[in-house]
């Protein structure tokens, strides 16, 4: 399975007034874990999923949902 | 549950769509007789002449004398009268250009006689020397031919026919059991094939095996044609059983078992069934003097050929046809699908389990009563039970669902009332779609019925049995018992025919009327508000309903509507698109089953069921509940015609009614809730809200708390506002903006995937 990933975005961090970086994180769903790579932010930890990429993972699911 | 595949096994073969037509099943050699028709009627008479040449060796002769049993189990019989097979084959030798000589196996050594070349000698023969052994055909006349050769319908053809014979080495004028006996040919040849006529020689037909044509002690001594009697006289069944002891001959050479494996070869049964109903009567045409057609005739008279299967399922269910299937073929994947060890493949068939709208029409439409959603039930709980079932499919009816139980509940006595003789059940959708009704119909009941009439709202449970998730249905079915006990056993007025079903079928014990039959015995005074003509739609969850099917004609009569029926009614009747929660899991689909049904009178229809009226709105259908034409159609009368089920409206209706109920009739007063923050959702907005499952509630809780925390994000090349909140199974992705102090939503997305945060 392809490992997802954003484009980098220029997208703040209201809540601690940082840019968000782009960084390692885990999707889960039905038991398996990924690792992907999102804009997040460095301080709390909060992430960025645009709408492009809810396409993508909707395959991914669809494809975890019937193995 | 190994127990259940075998059985669903067991009940996919009782399907009769792979059953041969009865006109296949009465000839004894099988022609494709579909598939002859099917090509004439296109006027491809070569394609007619190559499918006989594969099936029908001496196709030029059967044309011509075949006594057509066919014709006499020809389903069109029924109608009008059976399709002229025989006269079609003739077209097709006549018209289907130059023979085709059919492919000869590698010569093998063994070799056998042949005695007598009438039709089950020339099959015996021919079907022996395609095979690559060696024949030596005897006739005791000076010419071959036998019974075929004083036949003046064969009279131009015979020589010509006989080339597909002559490779076999022919000896006339050589009377078996005179010039040499049957026991010195067997010593001659490796088998023996006696095709003479009837009183010929010493061997008897009981000598005989019925079916092999094996002699009972010489293994190697065969017969065929007419010395069997019997039907083996007539030319057609002689040649088969030439044919059919050529297999017999050939088997005993392979040293395999004779009798083993041989369904199929002979005349049989069938079991197929076809609906003649829809068909109208197409008269037959006459054959010129000489028994042949015209081409055009012969063309107009294979399209008279009904293509004969069953397909009762498919024709009636959308869903069948979105797949491409039927009830009887669909069974084997389902069980593989489900069966399949997890990481050992892919569960191809899951949407298909999930989609069916478990209607049971299939099953009222089945000549061997196969419902698949009888399959698909148990295949969901399966999945729920065995863990591969994702909780996400079905996670925003069941959320609905537990909303309606968990919050929206109420379960009282009619005020002044210690206990309940009646009470008004609800359900979940009809208060969430039609909240004035219920409101005018609680008063009416309250005011007309003695002994107090109580009000139970809340949730059957279907939701959670449709999703396959028996253990939450019966948690559903529990709380319900329990209300119903504490409101002191009273008989439930129930207003909607899907609780209804479930409530007969899961608490037995608890009294049930269904609000038609009430209201008809207590019709409100001014009731009649819409007169005119309706087509009565019956809800598919009451199709083993007559009470039901009836009690809601009786009531729409007795408001004044002329009430007309549907092509498709009461046990025969279609789902709207909601059963089953096929609306929740296939958008598309469910659009298509809802189209079906409304496009099938241009009248407006009446139904019992809120979500029935509710989804042919969403196809522009007008469909007035049975209430609305007792207590007026105001509801129906505001929405837009193509609207979409609006799910948050659905909700806020909800909250609205319990309010208003709470305090209309147990002076209560229930303050609503202040959600902090209004959120401004455009009308496009919404509509992809309600696609992708996301209430408004999800909207404002999220953004509330975004809001209050200060825990958002902002998009630079937008100016959008982000953020999100996991609910369920669900994360739920919404940009906004604030404009003057409000919020507008500007996009909203949402995904089953959880996000891992890693700070
Ligand atoms: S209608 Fe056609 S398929 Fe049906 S029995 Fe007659 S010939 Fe056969
Ligand atoms: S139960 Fe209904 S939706 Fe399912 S296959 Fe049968 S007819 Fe079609
Ligand atoms: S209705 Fe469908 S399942 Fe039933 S016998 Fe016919 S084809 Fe088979």
């Amino acid at each position: 399975m392809e490992v997802v990933k954003t484009e980098p975005v220029d997208i703040r961090c209201e809540l601690d007034d940082v840019d968000m970086v782009q960084k390692p994180v885990e999707v889960r769903y039905l038991g398996h874990t990924f690792p992907v790579e999102l804009m997040s932010c460095p301080v709390c930890g909060q992430v960025y999923i645009p709408e492009s990429l809810r396409n993508k993972m909707r395959e991914v699911e669809e494809t975890l949902e019937n193995k | 549950m190994e127990k259940d595949f075998q059985k669903l096994n067991n009940l996919a073969k009782t399907c009769v769509q792979s059953e041969a037509p009865h006109c296949v099943a009465a000839c004894p050699m099988h022609v494709d007789i579909k598939a002859l028709c099917r090509a004439v009627a296109t006027g491809d008479f070569t394609a007619g002449r190559r499918l006989l040449e594969k099936t029908l060796p001496f196709a030029g002769l059967i044309c011509r004398v075949c006594e057509a049993p066919c014709t006499g189990r020809c389903l069109r019989n029924t109608l009008d009268s059976s399709v002229q097979v025989r006269a079609l084959e003739r077209a097709c030798m006549d018209r289907g250009g130059a023979p085709q000589t059919t492919g000869e196996w590698p010569e093998k050594q063994e070799r056998v006689a042949v005695v007598g070349s009438g039709p089950a000698g020339l099959y015996a023969a021919a079907t022996l020397l395609q095979k690559g052994y060696s024949v030596a055909l005897f006739e005791s006349a000076d010419a071959l031919g036998g019974s075929l050769r004083g036949d003046d319908r064969v009279r131009d053809v015979l020589a010509g026919e006989l080339q597909a014979i002559a490779t076999a080495q022919t000896m006339c004028n050589i009377v078996v059991g005179q010039d040499v006996s049957v026991d010195d040919l067997l010593g001659q040849f490796d088998a023996v094939c006696l095709c003479w006529g009837r009183g010929q020689g010493a061997e008897k037909p009981e000598d005989f095996d019925a079916f092999t044509f094996q002699h009972k002690e010489k293994k190697n001594l065969f017969c065929a044609g007419c010395m069997l009697g019997g039907n083996y006289t007539q030319a057609i069944y002689a040649a088969e059983s030439g044919q059919r002891a050529a297999r017999s001959i050939e088997r005993v050479f392979q040293k395999v078992s004779v009798s083993a494996a041989r369904t199929g070869e002979g005349v049989y049964d069938s079991k197929l069934y076809t609906n003649l109903a829809e068909e109208p009567s197409v008269q037959p045409l006459p054959l010129a003097d000489d028994g042949t057609f015209s081409a055009g005739d012969a063309q107009s008279e294979a399209a008279r050929c009904l293509q004969c299967q069953c397909l009762e399922c498919t024709k009636n269910c959308t869903y069948l046809q979105h797949y491409k299937q039927y009830s009887g073929s669909a069974i084997r994947p389902i069980i593989k699908n489900i069966n399949i060890m997890t990481g050992w493949g892919t569960r191809d068939a899951n949407n298909f389990i999930y989609d069916c709208a478990l209607c049971g029409l299939c099953g009222s439409c089945c000549p061997v009563d196969i419902d698949l959603g009888g399959v698909n039930l148990p295949a969901r709980e399966f999945m729920w039970e065995t863990h591969i079932l994702p909780p996400a499919v079905h996670a925003f009816p069941l959320r609905d669902m537990e909303y309606s139980v968990d919050d929206m509940r109420l379960a009282r006595n009619q005020q002044g009332f210690e206990q309940s003789r009646y009470a008004l059940f609800t359900g979940c959708q009809l208060p969430a779609s039609m909240p004035a009704s219920v409101e005018k119909l609680y008063a009416h009941l309250a005011q007309s019925l003695d002994g107090g009439v109580g009000l139970l709202t809340g949730c059957c449970g279907a939701p959670a049995i449709w999703a396959g998730r028996e253990e939450q249905a019966a948690a559903v079915r529990g709380t319900l018992r329990a209300d119903w006990e504490a409101l002191g056993r009273p008989e439930l007025i129930v207003a909607c025919p899907g609780c209804y079903k479930v409530l007969n079928e899961t608490l037995p014990d608890i009294p049930l009327r269904f609000v038609a039959e009430v209201l008809a015995g207590h019709l409100p005074a001014g009731a009649g508000v819409a007169p005119g003509q309706y087509a009565y739609h019956d809800p598919c969850t009451s199709r083993h309903y007559a009470g039901l099917q009836q009690s809601g004609r009786q009531l729409a009569a007795a408001c004044g509507a002329q009430v007309a029926e549907l092509p498709q009614h009461r046990e025969h009747t279609v789902c709207c698109g909601y059963g089953g929660l096929q609306y929740h899991v296939n958008q598309p689909l469910a659009r298509k089953t809802t189209g079906a049904r409304i496009s099938q009178s241009p009248l407006p229809y009446v139904t019992s069921c809120s979500n029935c009226r509710d989804f042919f709105a969403t196809g522009g259908k007008t469909c007035l509940h049975l209430l609305e034409l007792v207590f007026g159609a105001e509801e129906s009368k505001g929405s837009s015609p193509f609207a979409e089920i609006d799910f948050s409206k659905r909700r806020a209706q909800r909250r609205a009614l319990n309010r208003r109920l709470l305090k209309a009739f147990w002076g209560e007063t229930v303050r609503e809730e202040d959600a902090g923050v209004t959120v401004i959702i455009s009308d496009a907005l919404r509509e992809k809200l309600n696609r992708q499952h996301i209430l408004e509630d999800d909207v404002v809780n999220t953004l509330q708390k975004a809001e209050a925390s200060g825990r958002r994000m902002l998009e630079k090349a937008t100016g959008h506002h982000v953020a999100y909140h996991r609910e369920g199974y669900v994360t739920f992705w919404f940009e906004y903006t604030l404009e003057a102090g409000r919020v507008v939503l500007q996009n909203a997305y949402s995904h089953r995937m959880q996000i891992v945060e890693k700070v």
